[in-house]
C-alpha cells in the first residue's frame, strides 16, 4: 500500500480532450480540450453545473465513449487506439464503475454481483482480495441475498464492492450518492474514501453535491466543457463557495 | 458460464412475459410434431396390418401388372386346384373381390333408402372366415358358406340397424337382392368404410366372375421354403399371372398407401409451417422488447467488461432454453393436435383409428424447429443487444427507438424483392404455374416482412385516425350492420349444415355487440359525456387509449403484426377461394346447359351402359348424351384422360366454351383440346397429332377447336363417341345429361329417370340447380377444411397480441402508475389498456386484410383462367374478419389490463 502512495505515476489521464456532440447548427462541444491526471491513490471528484461537461469527461477518460480529438490514456494505454473489443477488455481488467442507480442484476445475488466482473473475465481473481473487500462492505450474511431483499445504501455498497472485486487502476463513480439520503450517502462515500486510503484504490467521481465533494482528496471544476479550477482537501463549505462563483 | 446463469435467471425472472412467447413455439412445434404423429400413427397401423394380414401368406398369385392399352385379363379359378395339388402349398385361399367402387352391394332400409357412408367407400370381396390379428375379426355369428348369405362389419349393422340372422334387402349390380346377415366382423382400421363379404363361390357368382379368381394367397406346407413354394407354383400357373412373396405382397399395399400419406403429411406440414411463421414474429418481438427492457442492465454489463458477444451468447442461450422449453411442451401438444385433426377428420367423413406414434425423427424435429426457430428469430435482438453502448446504463431510461433506420432500410428492402418477386410472377410470361407459384410465395412472405417493418411509418397516423369517436363509432356501426345485411342477403342466410349453425349465430353476435357498441360510442361522443359501454371509447379513456397507440408506432406495429399475419392468411384464402367459387359458378351456369344431370356423385366413378340404354324409353326426355371416360398415349409416350361423348348432342348437355376453331369435324377423327393443355403443349387448331388408344391402335386426330370451360368434365382432350366405341369396348358412362322436351315439367321426368337409377346403385339423377349447387358445395368443403387448417395459425397469432400488449403493460408500469396517482381509477385504467388493443388490433386487421386481398389477387392472376377466371371479394369474410379482430382486442387486453389496474401505484411509480 506504502507502495502505492509513493508511485507518482498517473492512474489516468487525459490530453487536450475535444469531444462535439451533433453536427451544423446542432453541434454541442461538450468538451473543449481538457487535459487532466488522476494520481494513484487519491479520491478526486469532479464537480460543475448541469452540462458543464463532466460526465462526458468521465465517460471517455473510462473508456465508455470516445473523444472527437485528444487523447485519454488509462495506465500507460492509449484508448483511442483500442478496437471495441480491446477497449472492454480493458474496461474489464482495470477500470471499475458505480452507477447512480447501482445497476445491480436483480436476478444474482449480492456476491454474484460482486464477482460478476471476474466471472465475465472467467477468472478466480484475489480470493482473499474479494473476501477482504466482502468485509468491508460489512454486509455479512447478506451477501448470499438478492438486491431487492437489500436497502439502497446496501446495493449501493454492493455496487461499489463489484468496482473494487477486480481490483482495477481506477474506479469511476458517476453521481454514486444521487438516489441516496444524506446518511446512507455518508456511509458510502466513508466506504468509498476508505477504499482510498485502506487498500490503495484510485477513485474519480461526478458529483454535484458539495459535501460529497468534500469527501475526496482534490477537486476539479468543470464549466462549459473547460476545467476552470481545482481545490484540495475540499470542506463542502469551501466547494460550495467555488461552486456559487461558477454560477450554478 | 456466468452469461449461462445469467441467461437461466433472467428466464426465471421473466417467466410470467415470456409464457405466452414459449406458447407461441409451443403451438408452431406442436403442429409440427402433430402432423409427423399424425402420419407416422396412419403408416404404422396400416403396415401392421398389410403385415399382419400377409403374416399367414407366403406368396400370393395374381394377374401380372397391366401395360397402357392390354385389354383386361382373368384369371382362371381351375389356378386353384392345380396350386392345391402341389405339395408344397399347405393353404391355398382364392379370393375375389369388386374393385370399382362404383357397383357395391348397398343395404336398402325399410323406405327402401340406401345406407351409405359418408365418404369413404362399401368394399365388397369373399373372405374364407379365416381370422387376421389386428385386421379381420368375426364379431359376431359365422361366415358365409351359401349364396344366400352375408356377413358385414358391426359399424354397417348398427348404421342399417340390422341384427344376425335378419333378412337384409341389398342393391346388387343385378338389382335388388335379399340375403340372410349370418356373422358380423370388425375391422380395427375400417376408416368408416362397409364391409359387405361373401364366400368364395357365391362371390364369384354375385359379382359375375364365375370361373375366375383375383388373387390366391399360398401358404407354405410344414419345411417348406417360400422360394420352393414360389418356385413350385410358377410352374403351375398360366403366364399372364405372377407369383410373389410375401415382402412383395406387403410391398404393393404399401404403395400407393405410403404415396397418399406423404401427401397427407406435407399438407399438413404446410399449415404447420405457416403457424410456425406467424410464432416466429412472436419470438422476434418478444425478444426486441425484453432487450429494449433490459437496455441498461446490458450497458452495465458492457461497462464492466462483457465483450459483445457474451452478451450477443446470453440473449441467443436464453432463447435456446425458450426454444428448448417449447419443443418438449410442443412435443406434447403435437398429440393434441393430432388428435384435433383427426377428430376434425372423422366428422368430415371418416378417419381410421390409430394408435399415436412418436418417432426419433419426430422429436429430432420437434427440438430441431423449437429451438432452431426461437434462435433464428432473437438473432436481430441479440445482434442489437450486442451493440448496446456501455453508456446507456449511465442513462436513467429504456432504450428509444434504436435500429430504426436499419428497421426501415430492411423494411425497403425486402418490401422492393417482394413487389419485384410478385412483379416477375405475376407478368413475365412463360414460366410454369409451380414455379411461378413459388416465386410468388417467396414475394408475398417478403412483401409482408417488408410491410411489417415499414409500417412503424404509417402506424401512428393510421391508428390516430382510427381511434378518433367518430370514425371508431362510426365503423364499427356500420361495419357490424353490413355484417348482418350480407348475411341476409349475399349470404346464405339461414344456416344449413353443420359448419353454418357454429358461425351463424357467433356472426349475429359479433355484428350485434357491434352496432350496440358503435352506437355507445357515437351517443356518448354527441353528449360529450366519458360514459359508455365499458368506459368509452368516446371519453378520456378512449383519448388516453388512442394517444398511447399512436405515440409508439414501433410498438403498435409490433402488435398489429401477429394479427396482421393471421387476417392476411384468411383474407387471401378467403379471396381466393371466393374466385375459385365465382368463377367456377360462372363457368358452371355458363357451361352447364342440361336439365337433368346422371352419376355417381360421390364416388365419381362410372356406371354400366345400361342406365342411358334404359332411359331411352323414359318420356318427357328430348335428349340424351352419355359422356365416357378412358386414357390415351400421345406421341411422347405421356398417358393422357380424355373424355368423350356424342358430338351433335352433346352440346345441348355441356357448353364447353370453344375459344379457337369449333366443334365442327369433331366426329370426323377431330378432337376438342382445353386451352391451358393447348398452351403447354403447344397445339393450335389445325395441328395434327398421332395417339394411341388402350387397345393400342393409333389414330391421327386433328385438333378441330380449343374450349375453355372446364369445370365440369375437368380433361384435356375429348373426342367423339363413335370412335371411342371403335376402340373401347367397355360401355360404361361417367355422366349421363339429359334435355327434356318443352312444356313438361323437369320434377316430373327427374321423378322417372329417378325409378331407373334407384336401381344402380351410386348413381344419382339431378335438375339443373341440385347440380350447380352439389358442385358448388365441393368448394365450400374445401375452403372450410383450409379454414381449420388456418385456424391454428391464427390461434398463434391471437397468443401474439396478447404477449406484446402484456409486454408492453409491463414496459409502461410506472407510467400507469402515474395515471393511478393522478387519479385514474382501475376501471378506466382497464378501459384505456382495451380500447388501445382495440385499436391496435383493428389497425393489424386492416393491413392484413389488404395485404391478403393483394396476395389474393396475385394468385388469382397466377392461376390459370382455367380454374379462376376473376377474382371475388368475400365481403361477409372480410367484415366479420375486422370485428372478430376487434373483439380478439377486448379478449386479448383482458388479463393485461387487470394487471394494469392492479398495480400498486408507489411501487409503480418507483420502478425505473
Amino acid at each position: 500500500m506504502t507502495e502505492t502512495i509513493v508511485s507518482s505515476t498517473l492512474a489516468a489521464r487525459a490530453e487536450t480532450a475535444i469531444k462535439i456532440y451533433g453536427h451544423g447548427d446542432t453541434e454541442v462541444h461538450a468538451l473543449r480540450g481538457v487535459t487532466v491526471g488522476f494520481e494513484r491513490g487519491q479520491f478526486t471528484a469532479i464537480m460543475g453545473p448541469s452540462g458543464s461537461g463532466k460526465s462526458t469527461l468521465m465517460h471517455c477518460m473510462a473508456g465508455l465513449d470516445r473523444l472527437t480529438s485528444g487523447e485519454t490514456y488509462i495506465g500507460d494505454t492509449t484508448l483511442s487506439q483500442l478496437s471495441d473489443k480491446n477497449l472492454t477488455l480493458l474496461r474489464r481488467e482495470k477500470v471499475g464503475f458505480i452507477f447512480q442507480s447501482y445497476n445491480l442484476i436483480p436476478t444474482l445475488t449480492a456476491k454474484e454481483n460482486i464477482t460478476l466482473p471476474l466471472d465475465l473475465a472467467g477468472s478466480d481473481g484475489d480470493q482473499a482480495w474479494i473476501d477482504e473487500v466482502i468485509t468491508t462492505t460489512g454486509l455479512g450474511d447478506r451477501v448470499s441475498h438478492r438486491p431487492n431483499e437489500l436497502s439502497g445504501g446496501q446495493q449501493q455498497r454492493v455496487a461499489v464492492a463489484r468496482a473494487l472485486a477486480s481490483r482495477p487502476e481506477i474506479i469511476f463513480g458517476d453521481e454514486p450518492t444521487g438516489n441516496l439520503d444524506s446518511r446512507t450517502s455518508a456511509e458510502i462515500l466513508d466506504f468509498m474514501r476508505r477504499a482510498v486510503r485502506e487498500l490503495g484504490q484510485t477513485i474519480v467521481m461526478v458529483t454535484h453535491d458539495p459535501v460529497s465533494a468534500s469527501y475526496s482528496d482534490r477537486v476539479l471544476f468543470l464549466t462549459d466543457g473547460q476545467i476552470v479550477d481545482e481545490m484540495s482537501n475540499p470542506t463542502p463549505e469551501t466547494v460550495f463557495d467555488k461552486m456559487k462563483t461558477l454560477g450554478d | 458460464m456466468t452469461m449461462l446463469k445469467l441467461s437461466a435467471r433472467n428466464i426465471r425472472a421473466s417467466v410470467g412475459r415470456l409464457v405466452l412467447t414459449i406458447l407461441a413455439v409451443t403451438a408452431g412445434v406442436g403442429f409440427v410434431t402433430g402432423s409427423f404423429i399424425l402420419a407416422d400413427s396412419l403408416s404404422d397401423t396400416f403396415s401392421g396390418i398389410f403385415e399382419s394380414a400377409a403374416s399367414q401368406t407366403d406368396a400370393s398369385v395374381q394377374l401380372a401388372g397391366l401395360e397402357f392399352g392390354e385389354d383386361d385379363q382373368t384369371l382362371s379359378d381351375s389356378v386353384v386346384a392345380a396350386l392345391e395339388e402341389l405339395p408344397e402349398t399347405a393353404r391355398v385361399t382364392p379370393i375375389v373381390t369388386i374393385t370399382d367402387q362404383f357397383t357395391p352391394f348397398v343395404i336398402l332400409d325399410a323406405a327402401g333408402e340406401e345406407v351409405k357412408p359418408r365418404g369413404p367407400p362399401i368394399l365388397t370381396f369373399s373372405w374364407d372366415g379365416r381370422e387376421v390379428e389386428s385386421a379381420i375379426a368375426l364379431a359376431e355369428g359365422r361366415s358365409p358358406a351359401a349364396l344366400d348369405e352375408v356377413v358385414i362389419n358391426t359399424e354397417y349393422a348398427v348404421a342399417a340397424d340390422v341384427a344376425v340372422g335378419d333378412q337384409v334387402n341389398f342393391l346388387t349390380p343385378d338389382g335388388q337382392q335379399t340375403f340372410t346377415l349370418v356373422g358380423t366382423v370388425d375391422f380395427p382400421v375400417s376408416a368408416g368404410a362397409f364391409f359387405v363379404l361373401f364366400d368364395f363361390e357365391s362371390a364369384q357368382t354375385l359379382y359375375g366372375k364365375e370361373g375366375l379368381v383375383d388373387t390366391v394367397e399360398l401358404a407354405a406346407a410344414p419345411g417348406v421354403s417360400a422360394e420352393e413354394l414360389i418356385a413350385a407354383a410358377e410352374r403351375v400357373v398360366p403366364s399372364e399371372a405372377e407369383v410373389i412373396n410375401q415382402a412383395e405382397v406387403i410391398e404393393q399395399s404399401l404403395e400407393d398407401f405410403n404415396q397418399f400419406i406423404g401427401i397427407f403429411r406435407n399438407v399438413l406440414l404446410a399449415f404447420a409451417g405457416i403457424a410456425l411463421f406467424v410464432s416466429l414474429f412472436i419470438i422476434y418481438n418478444t425478444f426486441a422488447i425484453l432487450v429494449n427492457q433490459r437496455i441498461q442492465q446490458i450497458g452495465m454489463l458492457r461497462a464492466i467488461g462483457a465483450t459483445g458477444r457474451q452478451i450477443r451468447f446470453s440473449i441467443l442461450a436464453e432463447a435456446a432454453l425458450v426454444g428448448l422449453i417449447g419443443a418438449v411442451l410442443g412435443l406434447a401438444a403435437g398429440f393434441g393436435v393430432a388428435f384435433l385433426i383427426k377428430a376434425a377428420f372423422q366428422a368430415a367423413g371418416g378417419f381410421p383409428e390409430t394408435g399415436n406414434v412418436i418417432t426419433t425423427t419426430t422429436v429430432l424435429v420437434a427440438f430441431l424447429v423449437g429451438v432452431g426457430a426461437t434462435v433464428l428469430s432473437a438473432l436481430g435482438p441479440a445482434f442489437l443487444a450486442s451493440r448496446v453502448s456501455p453508456v446507456a446504463a449511465m442513462r436513467n431510461e429504456a432504450g428509444g427507438d434504436r435500429g430504426q433506420h436499419r428497421r426501415i432500410i430492411g423494411g425497403l428492402v425486402c418490401l422492393a424483392v417482394g413487389l419485384v418477386l410478385l412483379g416477375l410472377g405475376l407478368f413475365l410470361g412463360g414460366q410454369q404455374t409451380s414455379v411461378l407459384l413459388i416465386e410468388l410465395a417467396v414475394g408475398a412472405i417478403l412483401t409482408f416482412v417488408g410491410v411489417a417493418l415499414l409500417s412503424v411509418l404509417f402506424a401512428g397516423p393510421i391508428v390516430n385516425f382510427i381511434g378518433r369517436a367518430e370514425v371508431l363509432g362510426t365503423s364499427l356501426l356500420v361495419l357490424g350492420a353490413s355484417l348482418l345485411v350480407f348475411m341476409f342477403t349475399v349470404g346464405d342466410g339461414l344456416p344449413d349444415g353443420v359448419v353454418s349453425w357454429v358461425t351463424f349465430p357467433i356472426k349475429v353476435a359479433v355484428s350485434t355487440i357491434a352496432i350496440l357498441t358503435g352506437l355507445s360510442i357515437l351517443i356518448s361522443k354527441s353528449r360529450g359525456s366519458g360514459f359508455g359501454l365499458g368506459g368509452s371509447a368516446a371519453g378520456l379513456e378512449g383519448q388516453l387509449a388512442k394517444r398511447n397507440a399512436g405515440r409508439s408506432p414501433q410498438r403498435t406495429a409490433a402488435t398489429a403484426t401477429a394479427l396482421t399475419i393471421g387476417v392476411a392468411l384468411v383474407a387471401t384464402v378467403g379471396t381466393v377461394g371466393e374466385s375459385l367459387k365465382a368463377s367456377f359458378t360462372d363457368s358452371l351456369e355458363r357451361g352447364v346447359q342440361a336439365d337433368l344431370f346422371i352419376y355417381d356423385e360421390e364416388g365419381q366413378g362410372s356406371f354400366s351402359g345400361d342406365l342411358a340404354d334404359r332411359l331411352e324409353g323414359v318420356a318427357g326426355l328430348a335428349e340424351l348424351s352419355r359422356f365416357r371416360a378412358n386414357e390415351l398415349r400421345l406421341a411422347d409416350g405421356d398417358v393422357v384422360n380424355m373424355f368423350a361423348y356424342e358430338t351433335g348432342t352433346g352440346e345441348s348437355v355441356i357448353d364447353l366454351g370453344i375459344v379457337a376453331g369449333s366443334l365442327e369435324g369433331t366426329a370426323d377423327n377431330g378432337m376438342l383440346v382445353f386451352v391451358d393443355e393447348a398452351e403447354e403443349r403447344g397445339l393450335l387448331v389445325g395441328d395434327s397429332l398421332v395417339v394411341d388408344f388402350p387397345d393400342l391402335q393409333s389414330e391421327t386426330l386433328t385438333v378441330v377447336g380449343l374450349f375453355e370451360d372446364n369445370s365440369v368434365l375437368g380433361v384435356p382432350f375429348i373426342i367423339d363417341l363413335d370412335l371411342y366405341e371403335q376402340h373401347i369396348s367397355n360401355d360404361d358412362d361417367v355422366f349421363v345429361g339429359a334435355a327434356i322436351e318443352e312444356g313438361t315439367s323437369v320434377e316430373s321426368v327427374k321423378a322417372a329417370v329417378v325409378a331407373v337409377t334407384a336401381e344402380f346403385s351410386g348413381v344419382t339423377a339431378q335438375d339443373n340447380e341440385e347440380f350447380l349447387n352439389a358442385q358448388e358445395g365441393q368448394i365450400d368443403g374445401l375452403i372450410t377444411l383450409i379454414n381449420f387448417m388456418l385456424g391454428f395459425a391464427l390461434f398463434t397469432a391471437f397468443l401474439g397480441v396478447v404477449n406484446t400488449i402484456v409486454l408492453s403493460v409491463v414496459e409502461r408500469t410506472r407510467e400507469i402508475g402515474l395515471l393511478r396517482a393522478v387519479g385514474t381509477t382501475r376501471a378506466q385504467m382497464r378501459a384505456v389498456i382495451r380500447w388501445e388493443a382495440v385499436i391496435v388490433c383493428l389497425f393489424g386487421a386492416l393491413v392484413g386484410i389488404v395485404l391478403g386481398v393483394l396476395f389474393a389477387w396475385a394468385a388469382v392472376t397466377a392461376i390459370p383462367d382455367g380454374i379462376i377466371s376473376r377474382m371475388a371479394l368475400p365481403y361477409e369474410t372480410v367484415i366479420f374478419a375486422i370485428l372478430v379482430a376487434a373483439l380478439a382486442g377486448v379478449v386479448a387486453a383482458a388479463l393485461p389490463a387487470r394487471r394494469a389496474a392492479r398495480l400498486n401505484v408507489l411501487d409503480a411509480i418507483s420502478t425505473s
